[in-house]
């Protein structure tokens, strides 16, 4: 009997080796490279992509957008090699990736951006401080005459709930409260943009990248500090108060192909497509 | 009308025609841009109205599993026990539907929501989860107040979702003192972000697959859970605690019973023919304390080229309620012990070696179980996982988990599983 358990564990072993072994070979033929995530990223994933495949003619890059909540649950169920996020993974899905890969992901950020809020270009209004921003955003402040502008109301835009933009604003600039019911929200911040452009007591908010037809609202600490822009000074300087990292997420330390591609988006090259987009880069 | 009267109207009509003639295009482009807007408006409020329903349908969110599955057992026989009773089936070897799960979360915001999650599964429907969640985030906490029926805050594998689990059942600590996994109580969690996480909660203690007690608690207090885990990156670490009441029912008083049968018919009852049985007081019910203690690790690593490695462990000590013992509360004891490999995306292989006591004072009964389980599984698609599994049980000497109990049943079970997960 125990002659027999130890055939059948040996042979259970010895299949699984089989099995490994023809997996490793299946995964590695015709490999191409999927990222997926956040709409902020999409632009700049693109590029990197379009630059990247033109360099190296044998490499197959997809990229596809959905929102940073999209990205990190496919990477969670395999349906993505690496996610584009404009936010960090929460705790609950770092512990679904544990469960279903055995790891805590590796984090890689590639880009920094200063989330931008966007003002139609006829609004008296120019700069913001944290706290008003907040009021604006939980509905508390309502009128632009609360903070220095005409007798109208304020017209509110942001993003989806899956969008990394959405996460990151509510929880530094909201401070984890809820947005207000009033708040439409838009598909992207291409949207948000071509919105406020038409409204002209509209307020939005999204990445740099798409600044354009609108002014941006300038972003004060608290009333007493001056306000600031989110170019490249002030974010590297930390005056610009909601800066954020952009990230890479993948499940293990990258290898083979994988490796090749993120070595290059950090690289000099890679990093200098980062400020072409309108983006900021990490080295 | 004069000649003259006649060609200014007909002057006038050409006049008049002329002009129209003349604006026509104009007007008409007009006309056409003003019925383009009004229906441009018309489809931005139809849109905007499609928007707000379609936003109350994404507060919604259904998710479920099926497992459907092959058993073989060792120790499977031909037919039903006695030969009659076909409760009481002595083949092992299956097909069956082990869980059948949907769940529906309805979450309208950021400070609450709504689970209902039912099991439908062999010829039974049963409702496994129903609670209500809020939450609250106070400067860096935050806080989440659970109320109603949902997972009892103990240890690692009870909240560990059975279609992520890499083995068919979880090990047998849990299943004997946790059957079922689920209670009926008020929990609160409260998470420094990213590091720490506090549970406590209050709950009726006999679970929702007690038979006797299926939905009332005999005891009047409630028993308590607390518990606390710490993530330090590829590290988690975590510990429990359980104090509650178990209560074991008395019995109602015998009275002494005197019986005579004059055997040898001579008409008169002689000493050997009187039967007396001594009448039994009556026992109440009584409280015994219940304790359970847990300890749990789980280690995450990423060193080998094919994927992810998981190494998890958990200890579980418990006084319970002894079964076998009517009155007496036993020393229990079980660990388990879990490698789980991924190989690329595709394939996963697991070895858990399951340790369970049930009684840690008897050396004499050889009660004590040691299971080693092998799995392994394909991930056909991001929704399908097909397993299968080993299990290996032994029962033990006392006096080492590594050496058989000469009398070690025929029982190694081999499964295999189809799991569909949404």
């Amino acid at each position: 009997m125990k002659k027999l358990v130890v055939k059948k564990i040996g042979l259970v072993v010895l299949a699984t080796l089989v099995i490994s072994v023809a997996a490793g070979f299946m995964v590695f033929a015709g490999k191409s490279i999927t990222i997926k995530g956040s709409d902020t990223m999409l632009i700049l994933g693109q590029r990197w992509a379009e630059i990247y495949m033109n360099q190296n003619p044998g490499a197959v890059i997809q990229v596809t957008g959905g929102g940073s909540g999209v990205g990190i649950a496919a990477l969670i169920n395999g349906s993505t090699d690496i996610c584009e996020a404009s936010r960090q993974m929460k705790n609950s899905e770092i512990d679904k990736l544990k469960e279903r890969f055995n790891t805590t992901g590796v984090e890689i950020p590639v880009a920094r951006d200063g989330l931008s809020l966007y003002l139609n270009e006829e609004n008296k209004v120019s700069e913001l401080t944290l706290d008003q921003l907040k009021g604006i955003y939980t509905g508390q402040v309502t009128s632009w005459k609360e903070v220095g502008g005409d007798d109208a109301k304020i017209l509110l835009y942001g993003r989806e709930n899956s969008s990394g933009t959405y996460v990151y604003f509510k929880d530094n600039v909201l401070k984890g409260a809820d947005f207000s019911a009033q708040t439409q929200t838009l598909p992207g911040t291409g949207a948000i943009v071509n919105a406020i452009s038409k409204d002209k007591y509209g307020i939005g908010y999204g990445g740099a990248a798409y600044a354009k037809g609108v002014k941006y609202c300038k972003v004060k600490k608290d009333a007493q500090t001056p306000g600031y822009e989110p170019t490249l000074e002030n974010i590297k300087s930390g005056n610009y108060p909601i800066s954020r990292y952009l990230f890479w997420y993948l499940r293990n330390k990258p290898t083979g192909e994988t490796k090749k591609l993120v070595d290059w988006v950090l690289s000099e090259q890679g990093q200098q497509i980062v400020s072409k987009v309108g983006y900021f880069p990490v080295k | 009308m004069s000649i003259k009267t006649l060609a200014i109207l007909i002057f006038s009509i050409l006049l008049s025609l002329s002009q129209s003639w003349a604006q026509t295009p104009e007007d008409s482009t007009r006309i056409q841009f003003q019925e383009l807007k009004d229906r441009l408006d018309g489809i931005s409020e139809n849109m905007a109205t499609l928007n707000s329903d379609v936003s109350i349908l994404k507060w919604v969110k259904i998710s479920g599993y099926i497992q459907a599955r092959y058993e073989y057992n060792d120790s499977s026989k031909y037919g039903v026990a006695g030969g009659y009773d076909v409760s009481k089936n002595l083949n092992a070897n299956n097909f069956y539907i082990r869980r059948g799960r949907i769940k529906f979360t309805v979450q309208p915001g950021s400070f609450s929501k709504y689970v209902i999650y039912f099991d439908a599964s062999k010829n039974t429907v049963s409702l496994k989860e129903a609670y209500v969640e809020l939450y609250k985030t106070i400067q860096a906490y935050n806080f989440t107040l659970t109320f109603g029926q949902f997972n009892w805050p103990f240890g690692y594998e009870i909240e560990y979702s059975s279609s992520k689990r890499d083995f068919p059942e979880r090990s047998l600590a849990e299943n004997n003192l946790f059957k079922g996994e689920r209670d009926r109580g008020v929990n609160l969690t409260w998470a420094f972000p990213k590091y720490l996480q506090f549970n406590a909660g209050l709950f009726q203690g006999y679970g929702i697959e007690d038979k006797n007690f299926t939905w009332f608690d005999p005891t009047k207090a409630k028993d308590v859970i607390a518990r606390a885990k710490a993530k330090l990156g590829m590290v988690d670490v975590g510990v429990s605690g359980y104090w509650g009441k178990a209560y074991i029912p008395g019995s109602a008083a015998v009275p002494g019973v005197t019986t005579w049968y004059d055997k040898n018919g001579n008409g008169v009852i002689d000493p050997d023919e009187i039967k007396t049985t001594a009448p039994k007081a009556a026992v109440p019910a009584v409280e015994k304390d219940k304790r359970r203690y847990g300890a749990d690790a789980q280690v995450y690593l990423d060193v080998l080229p094919i994927g992810g490695t998981g190494i998890r462990g958990e200890l579980y000590l418990a006084k319970d309620y002894n079964k076998t013992a009517n009155d007496s509360l036993a020393d229990e004891m079980g660990w388990y012990l879990w490698l789980s490999q991924n190989i690329y995306t595709k394939f996963g292989a697991a070895a858990r070696y399951d340790y369970w006591d049930p009684n840690t004072d008897s050396n004499a009964k050889n009660d004590a179980t040691g299971t080693l389980s092998l799995a392994f599984h394909y991930f056909w698609d991001s929704y399908v996982r097909i397993t299968t599994a080993y299990d290996i049980p032994h029962q033990l000497k006392e006096s080492s988990i590594f050496s058989k109990y000469s009398g070690d049943k025929k029982d190694n079970r081999f499964t295999l599983q189809f799991q569909f997960m949404f």
